[in-house]
């Protein structure tokens, strides 16, 4: 299974992958390809380090491994089971430390988008300093729930198993977050959207 | 213009009108974490599989095949089936014993363990699916009619069991040109022994069951098989790992079985013991996988030293197949093509109808005990559960003790 496949958990068959890793080291093998990455992503941008996203990942595979023949299929099914692990591992780290910023600034992250014109390249450096400011004033639920939809990727169904909403409430939530923050980018570059 | 649209919908981020434009390509960049760095991956990797409790109970020879005790209910039509099948196999008991000599004194080696899911001491975890079994029992009408003739006695072997020393793994490692110490690592409610240099380099680490496992750093991205050795190339590859590791002694290991897994870049080459045969047991084993290069990416193992042998002799299969039916077998079922349960009870209810019988090998290693390979009878056919607004049908196996009662320790 080709991580690129990830989101198609319908040709996976995610449930009698699961199943089968119970018993199968090599099944696990292809949970762990199919989530580590997503795991790590969602952790680097909670914590703001690749070191302790690193130490989260890690520390969540470890849990996943050792509670596998306790888990249940439930609403949300295995991904918002996992990511419920690395989501608290998170919050204990974050207890530990003040929010440093979920955005770390990295060589990669300001590369300008390739096929931009100068005037787009502005645009967008300028959109992305404002969208970042405002993620970083995010309340820490929206934040969290802002980061499940769109860097781990998950389902309004997973990120409500997965944070103890409801599948209505968390659909509520990415909706008034997504609509301010258009609404506020939209009054920095001047002009309604 | 800068837009985005509100996702009310239960589908993943990405698609169609879930943000356009400009706003897009911001959202998807500031939102999108950096994938794990590869070494930290593959390492990651290779550490949680190795903790897998199969992997550490000397498993991870047969994908997707677990056991579990059975919880059995006897078939009402069992009684007359079962009746025919006496007098069927008292009748080939009493063909199949006259005249037969037992040059070899049996039962040499005293009683043997029972057949029993746990794994060896301290490596917790049992490989079952997670689900019981309330099953039906019922014969196909050959076997009903009759059960086929099988020896009335097999060998038990006795084996020794790799030392959790030291001494083992630093000859290991010196075969396998690791010069890291061997230290102990804690594993479970003891340790383990590991030759690791901690800088991604190769390492090896033995567990107190005996599994052992190498592993080397590896790019684990797709690759074409015609980059990876022929089946035969493979096997030869992989045998001569395998004695040259000192991981199982020269002769020992079976014919071996190669597995592509392209989207890992490499092959897996599975291997039981020669002999007896066929183990149903998941251990012994040997597994090397075989990467771009002809690289041995990872070897693992749990191999044992045959010790001694001696003839038991066997039950009846009718005397084995009602154990079955009492609950006292294990079944094996490929858990790839099973629904599970469909219940809230979490328990499979179905038909199990056993279709052929065999003898086969099992290892039953108590824990702090002396490993056996022990004759089970293979009762193998097919399981039939509700599922999908019909029944489905699934191969499965279900193994008894074949020796007899008198030298079984319970």
């Amino acid at each position: 299974m080709a991580v690129s496949e990830l989101a198609d958990e319908q040709a996976f068959d995610l449930r009698r992958q699961v199943d089968r890793a119970r018993g199968d080291p090599e099944a696990f093998g292809v949970l762990y390809d199919l989530y580590v990455d997503r795991i790590h992503a969602f952790c680097f941008r909670r914590l703001g380090s690749r070191a302790e996203a690193e130490d989260v990942t890690a520390e969540t595979m470890a849990r996943a491994l050792a509670g596998l023949p306790r888990f249940r299929w439930r609403a949300g099914g295995f991904g918002a089971w996992l990511f419920r692990i690395a989501r608290n591992l998170c919050l204990d780290a974050l207890k530990d430390r003040a929010r440093s910023g979920p955005w770390p600034r990295d060589a990669a992250a300001d590369l300008p988008d390739a096929g931009e014109s100068p005037e787009d390249q502005a645009l967008a450096a300028e959109a992305r300093r404002e969208l970042r400011a405002m993620l970083t004033a995010l309340p820490d639920h929206q934040l969290e729930v802002v980061l499940l939809k769109y860097t781990a990727g998950l389902r309004n169904t997973e990120i409500a198993a997965c944070t103890g909403m409801t599948p209505t409430a968390v659909s509520s939530l990415l909706y008034r977050t997504l609509q301010k923050l258009r609404e506020r980018l939209g009054e920095h570059l001047g002009g309604p959207q | 213009m800068v837009s985005i649209l509100a996702d009310h919908s239960d589908r993943r981020p990405g698609g169609a009108g879930a943000v356009d434009g400009i706003f897009a390509r911001i959202l998807a960049r500031e939102l999108s974490g950096p994938p794990a760095d590869r070494v930290f991956r593959a390492q990651l990797r290779g550490r949680v599989l190795a903790a897998h409790p199969v992997a550490s109970q000397g498993a991870a020879g047969a994908p997707g095949i677990r056991t579990q005790r059975l919880k059995a209910r006897r078939s009402g039509v069992r009684g007359p089936l079962l009746g025919l099948a006496l007098v069927a196999v008292l009748a080939i008991a009493l063909i199949a014993g006259r005249g037969v000599l037992f040059p070899e004194p049996l039962a040499r080696l005293g009683k043997l363990p029972e057949l029993a899911l746990e794994p060896p001491s301290g490596q917790g975890g049992a490989a079952g699916p997670g689900y019981t079994f309330d099953l039906t029992y019922s014969l196909s009408p050959q076997l009903s009619a009759g059960w086929p003739v099988l020896p009335r006695r097999a060998e038990a072997c006795r084996l020794k069991p790799p030392a959790l020393s030291e001494q083992h793994v630093a000859d290991l490692a010196a075969r396998l040109g690791i010069t890291a110490p061997v230290v102990q690592e804690g594993w479970q409610d003891g340790y383990l022994l590991a030759a690791d240099p901690g800088d991604g380099g190769p390492s090896i680490r033995m567990f107190p069951s005996g599994y052992t496992i190498y592993m080397r750093p590896y790019d684990y991205s797709p690759v074409a098989p015609s980059e990876l050795p022929s089946d035969q190339k493979a096997l030869e590859i992989a045998r001569a790992w395998l004695v040259s590791s000192g991981f199982v002694p020269e002769g020992s290991l079976g014919p071996g079985q190669v597995d592509l897994d392209p989207e890992n870049g490499m092959l897996y080459v599975r291997f039981k013991p020669a002999a007896p045969e066929p183990i149903v047991s998941i251990s012994p084993f040997a597994i090397v996988q075989i990467g771009r290069g002809e690289t041995v990416v990872m070897g693992s193992a749990t191999w044992f030293l045959h010790d001694a042998s001696s003839p038991y002799p066997l039950r009846g299969v009718a005397e084995a197949w009602e154990l079955v039916e009492n609950g006292d077998g294990l079944l094996e079922f490929e858990t790839r093509e099973f629904p599970g349960p469909v219940g809230e009870d979490n328990v499979v209810r179905g038909l199990a109808t056993a279709r052929s019988v065999s003898l086969g090998w099992w290892l039953a290693a108590p824990a702090g005990e002396v490993p056996y390979l022990i004759p089970v009878y293979v009762f193998s056919g097919e399981l039939s559960v509700p599922g999908g607004g019909g029944t489905a049908e699934y191969p499965f196996q279900v193994w008894a003790p074949a020796v007899t009662e008198a030298y079984i320790q319970r």
